[in-house]
């Protein structure tokens, strides 16, 4: 099954659904683009047409999974720690050839990215953590999908890959805040917020969320540096 | 009832105030006027300290002889070395045509050269100024809004963090020094307008306002307050700032020869919008009646008591930022001496009963 959508600058993107054989099971993706491979674990709403993957369609090969236990990808046997879910979406990845690429997550799946960087550092070669909901401030009330992961918390301190969190200044799920708490924990981390944006930063500012995914993955700790041109006449 | 003194740094010169239109140009600069009225300035805001006024206020305004404080910051730097107990009132930068990340920068030092006495304001600015750094007008209250946050966010932040904003892109923000007032000095957000003052509400900013006559100073905060009530909030009198002119004099017959001065020199306020100026659509404020050029309480030290009585109770407001038309130094001292000791307990009932309740036992 294909889907065509249109990204900002009106080019058609067209995602192709495909599915690959991982641990006795399917996995479902959706993939469109060239370039760079780039991963993407999508939020709570699932695997589905998401304007922030049509804009990087247009500059990287895009592959989109689906996470066990939502829409047609089968559930694993619960329960199981976190570590162990996110072995499957890294094992779809290794099975599609892969052998590095950028790894973007939003909300609660970036627990799965955060163990991925973690146990495979050498393809993982930058992190993009969108609204994410792997630990939350103290007396912060849970957000759906949030699975306090323990483990995973002790063990921030081995993400060595550069990352870069992003929140809304709007968002209502978690405080825009919580962005601190992952440069303090993270040893090589970025944070930046999306002015305007609720915690669905895609939705209300795909374009601005865009440029910041973009140009962290294609120059990962230098994306500070503008490149920015203000010459008006040469 | 705080008052503040709005300490304009005028050029005093009638030939260069005079001249007609906005711009002024830099031609009729003469640097020992300049000098010699700077001098004037300090002396005027070293003096409304030492007689009590709460605040000592300065605003952004470019290329007039009118206000000569094109960087506040620059100007409230100087008053935080010779004002000693009042408030340093940035009233305010144009947010809406600088950089916010060096506003943020300039107010946290502002805040530690003054020992944590800065109070700022965010202004949009006067349609003649978006000229001056080539500002989109069309742009700028949503530059305003944008800048606002950013500066607040810059200035309460503790690590590094980047802004994927409307109008502004920073990858790295890392105020240093930091505001010696936590979370951040008091802050105002310019509300002319009811879009103006919603936002204000929504953030929890102060609202100032500007020239207007009492009935629409009391429309926009009656409303003001309606938007805090519903992001459950209640302003304090202290929140709610007014900026006006004023001229005080010994008695009535002097009040009304400084009122005279001071209508004659409403023509120079009047050619900001003239000239260049006058390239761009006056403030919608304008169909309304800003009041921008008017004297607003006028009198004997008791007649502005009553005056100040009346617009109280009228707005509810309980700051004013008072310019003061003629000689600045003569009323500044009568100011201080007759009318702040009797408007200080103005609105003491409603806005601090337990300082009420402590002068009664006292």
């Amino acid at each position: 099954m294909s889907a065509a959508t249109q990204n900002a600058d009106g080019q058609v993107v067209t995602f192709t659904e495909r599915f690959v054989q991982v641990e006795g099971m399917r996995i479902r993706y959706l993939e469109a683009g060239q370039g760079n491979p780039v991963v993407v674990l999508h939020g709570e709403g699932g695997l589905t047409w998401s304007p922030l993957n049509s804009l990087l369609a247009s500059q990287f090969r895009v592959i989109a999974l689906e996470i066990p236990d939502f829409g047609h990808s089968p559930a694993k046997a619960r329960p199981q720690p976190l570590r162990d879910l996110a072995r499957t979406p890294a094992e779809a990845v290794a099975a599609l050839g892969l052998e590095h690429y950028g790894l973007v997550s939003t909300a609660a799946s970036a627990s799965l990215a955060l163990w991925q960087a973690i146990d495979l550092p050498q393809r993982v070669d930058a992190l993009v953590l969108i609204s994410p909901i792997a630990f939350l401030p103290d007396g912060w009330t849970a957000p759906s999908g949030y699975v306090r992961d323990p483990e995973l918390e002790r063990r921030l301190g081995d993400v060595k890959v550069a990352t870069l969190v992003l929140l809304g200044t709007k968002d209502n799920v978690l405080p825009a805040e919580t962005g601190r708490l992952y440069v303090e924990q993270l040893p090589n981390c970025y944070y930046a917020l999306v002015y305007d944006a609720g915690h669905v930063i895609e939705a209300e500012r795909p374009e601005a969320l865009f440029a910041a995914v973009r140009d962290f993955l294609e120059q990962r700790e230098t994306f500070v540096v503008s490149r920015k041109n203000t010459i008006i006449n040469p | 009832m705080q008052a503040s003194f709005f300490c304009t740094n005028g050029y005093n010169s009638r030939e260069a105030l005079g001249h007609p239109g906005w711009p002024t140009p830099p031609a009729l600069y003469q640097s020992k006027i300049g000098l010699q009225s700077l001098n004037v300035a300090l002396e005027q805001a070293k003096l409304a300290d030492e007689l009590g006024f709460d605040w000592v206020s300065c605003s952004e305004h470019h290329y007039t002889p009118l206000l000569q404080t094109p960087n506040a910051a620059v100007f409230a730097g100087a008053l935080s070395q010779v004002v000693r107990k009042a408030k340093i009132a940035v009233l305010g930068p144009l947010v809406s045509m600088n950089n916010p990340v060096r506003i943020a920068e300039e107010l946290a030092m502002l805040d530690q050269l003054s020992s944590g006495r800065l109070v700022v304001l965010f202004l949009r600015g006067t349609p003649n100024e978006f000229l001056a750094y080539d500002t989109n007008p069309d742009e700028t209250r949503s530059r305003t809004q944008e800048a606002s946050i950013l500066i607040i966010r810059a200035l309460t932040e503790p690590q590094p963090f980047g802004w994927e904003g409307r109008h502004y892109r920073f990858r790295t923000v890392s105020v240093w020094p930091g505001p010696i007032q936590r979370p951040h000095p008091p802050m105002y957000y310019s509300g002319n307008s009811f879009e103006s003052a919603t936002f204000a509400a929504a953030h929890r900013l102060g609202l100032g306002v500007s020239f207007y006559p009492p009935h629409r100073v009391a429309q926009l905060v009656g409303y003001y307050k309606q938007e805090c009530a519903k992001h459950g909030w209640e302003p304090s009198p202290d929140q709610l700032l007014y900026r006006c002119f004023a001229a005080v004099g010994e008695d009535d017959r002097e009040a009304d020869a400084l009122k005279a001065a001071f209508l004659g020199m409403r023509s120079a306020v009047e050619s900001l919008m003239q000239g260049r100026g006058a390239a761009l659509p006056p403030p919608p404020q304008s169909q309304v009646g800003l009041g921008l050029g008017e004297l607003r309480f006028c009198g004997n030290p008791y007649t502005l008591v009553k005056q100040v009585t009346d617009f109280h109770e009228a707005t509810g407001v309980g700051v004013i930022d008072f310019g003061f038309a003629g000689e600045p130094m003569k009323s500044i001292r009568l100011f201080g001496t007759e009318v702040l000791p009797r408007i200080r307990r103005i609105g003491a009932r409603v806005s601090q009963p337990s300082e009420l309740a402590a002068a009664a036992a006292g």
